[in-house]
């Protein structure tokens, strides 16, 4: 599949806060009610179009439990954009967020563009963390922010898009070095766009998808 | 059998510890990749490295198969391949030992390998393999017994230079993203190496302010000293090992005999962090291994506590360990590394150290929680091993009566013996005391340090409590720099009594050849009579006349020595 760019991603959050669910809801278009623990990394793949341009996103979901913390380091690096998740109906995840984050600016590039996403949203009723509290959380450290439910799918796509959006402008604002492969992004085998007129709305064949 | 798995079956810290073990066996295994699939490997570096090259160099992609090898690795292949295949596998792994992990892995990564050569980027490596997990998990990778059959066939057991990788990157690899240290040699590491100092750093701070806490419970001067010059010394060590990648200011770790010490060993942590964190896995390992000969240790005195009188232990504790340790770190330091002989009940010095009433220089070592829970365990200690305890000695008995080679050497037996009772040990005793002895050891001293410590205390141990035997009555009094002064003498020449069997066994941590098997036994033998005779309270004195003694003696003697006594124990015990 040929693809105009190829950017890095990375899923970070708490264990249980539905980082693989929503890698699952994006690639697959699937929800699994049933936890399923992240051995290491896992990683799924998927097309989108951003203006017209066909961008692969290459999804490295983390284990979030402690044990795998310097398995997944690794993976931070060289990635050009971070999903870092919480639960809104745990405020312990919310308050892990510090953590994450400076771990992720540590091992990561610094133009690594960095999405909070508050899950669960669907969850309404045991809501722990205010909508507003995300929003001031993302302010305060410069973050894009939305609230997300893997189960309904309920603005999944727009977070993985919305990413990738913010990413493809700072290429065009020269922030990225498209020649970098350290940013995450590498260019695809066809330089060329491809005449694609396809529509925005992530119509690209999703392959991949967690690998057990 | 879940416990049996992990304590037994697996490498150390395959679950715990940041997934240590875990690390190592990934290094290990593209290590194998490139020895038995020379064109996989080469091919899979290629596309590792081809992001780099692009990038000049800034880019960084961590080892290809590191995804899959690992969640093959921890899940024992229960999810990536049908159930038939792993139960299979399973059964290899009960039957055969860990090794068989890393062979199946390579039997897969060999089928595969056709499909993977075919790719040429990583990206599409990753897009190829989330197709070919999903068929593995439906289909397998090929027929069962095929599989079987390659993983069986594919090497002699136990394969050829595993424990040698394994300990190679036990030592060499780094705790945090071992990854990192492997792939990118050098230039690229600086940035996020910083943080992985950091961290290392506030380890070895940690451990440092930990030592400082201790000396402001306990008496302070001594100490402080003691520790220091220690750390100072491992760090040294550790920085021979690295050979001249540093600037080594070993010399500044060595100029420590005074209270200046702390800042100087600031001032060397900071200087050398890289290393530093080498010595924290080091550290890591170390403890492990202290663990498991702290369980070896509490059967082995309760075996000699069974068999000699019902005194406490308390009056076993012996100065010399410790004085040996003194008397030897300039030397040791000197030595290289050298693989453990794991045979060592080490601990027996760890038991010994907490107490308190013969308080020299070294016993300031303790941390004054220390006693407490030491007492703790001799209260307890006999009840709960008593029944394991019998049946591991008289396996050891035959064993040595036989004297076979067996392919399962008894360090294993032990071990597995020992697993088997890690729970009455873990729920009663053990933990207590074996955390707080292991938290000092290890900051103590360096690897080798412990390593020669132990070695040398056992056998020092061994020959000297025979010699104990045979001049009971011996009534001779010394005056302790004299002491001290043979103490060393004895104890260098029973280093080189150690020395000469663990370099006749170089894979000695899995591997034991006979002559380690009778040596353990000996060991554990005369620790039976060691502690007749301190129980006895037999003392010091007496004690320091043996070693004298010994200290005359040549290497073969002493080991002659030791077989008679060995001998007459085993008539004993019939």
């Amino acid at each position: 599949m040929s693809y105009a760019y190829l950017f890095k991603y990375i899923i970070i959050g708490d264990t249980g806060v539905g980082k693989s669910c929503l890698l699952l809801q994006f690639t697959d278009k699937r929800f699994q009610p049933v936890h399923d623990l992240t051995i290491g990394v896992e990683f799924g793949a998927r097309m989108i179009t951003i203006d017209g341009k066909q961008i692969k996103l290459q999804i490295w979901d983390t284990a979030g439990q402690e044990a795998f913390r310097s398995i997944t380091r690794s993976y931070y690096r060289g990635a050009a954009g971070a999903l870092l998740v919480y639960d809104i109906t745990r405020r312990d995840t919310f308050n892990h967020l510090t953590t994450w984050l400076e771990d992720a600016r540590q091992h990561s590039n610094s133009n690594m563009v960095i999405m909070l996403i508050g899950n669960k949203s669907d969850l309404e009723s045991r809501r722990e963390v205010k909508k507003e509290e995300g929003e001031a959380f993302a302010r305060e450290h410069g973050l894009i922010f939305m609230e997300t439910s893997a189960k309904t799918a309920a603005n999944v796509e727009e977070a993985f898009i919305n990413t990738a959006k913010e990413i493809y402008e700072k290429i065009q604002e020269g922030v990225f070095d498209i020649n970098n492969e350290a940013n995450g992004i590498k260019i695809g085998p066809q330089h060329s766009p491809t005449n694609t007129s396809l529509p925005l709305s992530g119509s690209g064949s999703s392959q991949g998808g967690g690998c057990c | 059998v879940m416990i049996y798995l992990i304590e037994g079956v697996l490498p150390k810290g395959y679950f715990a510890n940041n997934l240590r073990g875990l690390s190592v066996d990934m290094a290990v295994f593209r290590e194998l990749l490139r020895l038995r699939l020379p064109e996989l490997s080469k091919h899979l570096d290629k596309l590792q490295y081809e992001a780099q090259d692009s990038s000049t160099g800034a880019s960084y992609e961590p080892p290809l198969i590191n995804v899959f090898t690992m969640q093959w690795f921890l899940t024992l292949f229960s999810n990536c391949l049908p159930k038939s295949s792993v139960l299979r596998i399973w059964d290899l792994i009960f039957l055969e030992g860990n090794e068989i992990l890393l062979r199946t892995a390579l039997a897969i990564w060999d089928c595969l390998a056709d499909r993977i050569m075919s790719v040429e980027s990583a990206d599409e490596f990753y897009s190829i393999m989330g197709v070919l997990t999903r068929e593995m998990m439906e289909f397998g990778v090929t027929d069962t017994n095929e599989l079987i059959k390659t993983i069986c066939i594919m090497a002699p057991f136990p394969f050829p230079q595993l424990n040698d990788l394994r300990e190679k990157y036990t030592f060499n690899i780094r705790p945090l993203t071992s990854s990192f240290a492997l792939v990118k040699k050098g230039v690229q590491l600086f940035h996020s190496d910083e943080e992985e100092e950091n961290d290392a750093n506030d380890d070895q701070i940690m451990v440092a302010n930990w030592c400082i806490t201790n000396l402001n419970s306990k008496q302070k001067g001594e100490l402080a000293f003691n520790l220091i010059f220690k750390l100072n010394v491992r760090l040294s060590d550790a920085r021979k090992e690295g050979g001249s990648r540093t600037p080594s200011p070993s010399s500044s770790g060595k100029q420590l005999p005074n209270m200046g010490g702390y800042s100087n060993f600031l001032s060397v942590n900071s200087i050398d962090p890289q290393r530093m964190t080498l010595d924290v896995s080091l550290l890591k390992k170390q403890y492990l291994k202290l663990k498991e000969r702290q369980r070896q240790a509490h059967i082995i005195l309760t075996e000699g506590f069974q068999h000699g009188q019902n005194n406490t232990f308390s009056k076993r504790q012996r100065v010399p360990v410790n004085h040996l340790l003194l008397g030897k770190t300039a030397l040791l330091a000197k030595k290289p590394k050298r693989p453990s002989p794991v045979l060592q009940p080490l601990s027996k010095s760890g038991c010994r150290k907490p107490a308190p009433e013969r308080s020299k220089t070294l016993y300031d070592l303790k941390p004054s929680s220390v006693p407490s829970s030491s007492m703790m365990n001799k209260g307890e200690k006999p009840e709960s091993v008593k029944n394991e305890t019998i049946t591991w000695t008289q396996l050891r008995l035959e064993k040595k009566r036989e004297k076979l080679i067996r392919k399962y050497s008894e360090p294993n037996l032990s071990s597995h013996t020992v697993s088997d009772q890690n729970e009455f040990l873990e729920k009663s005793i053990a933990e207590s005391k074996a955390e707080v002895d292991f938290i000092s050891f290890p900051s103590q001293g360096s690897t080798d340090d412990l390593e020669q410590k132990c070695s040398m205390s056992t056998s020092s141990d061994s020959s000297s409590t025979e010699l104990c035997d045979e001049v009971e009555n011996d009534d001779k009094t010394d005056t302790s720099p004299e002491t001290d002064k043979s103490f060393a003498s004895f104890s260098s020449t029973d280093g080189e009594v150690e020395c000469t069997q663990a370099s006749m066994n170089p894979s000695a941590n899995e591997n034991h050849s006979r002559k380690n098997l009778s040596e353990h036994s000996n060991v554990s033998e005369s620790n039976e009579a060691g502690e007749k005779v301190s129980e006895n309270e037999e003392d010091e004195e007496k004690y320091m006349a043996i070693k004298r003694e010994l200290s005359n003696l040549s290497v073969e003697e002493c080991i002659q020595r030791l077989n008679e006594r060995i001998s007459t124990l085993i008539v004993e015990k019939d």
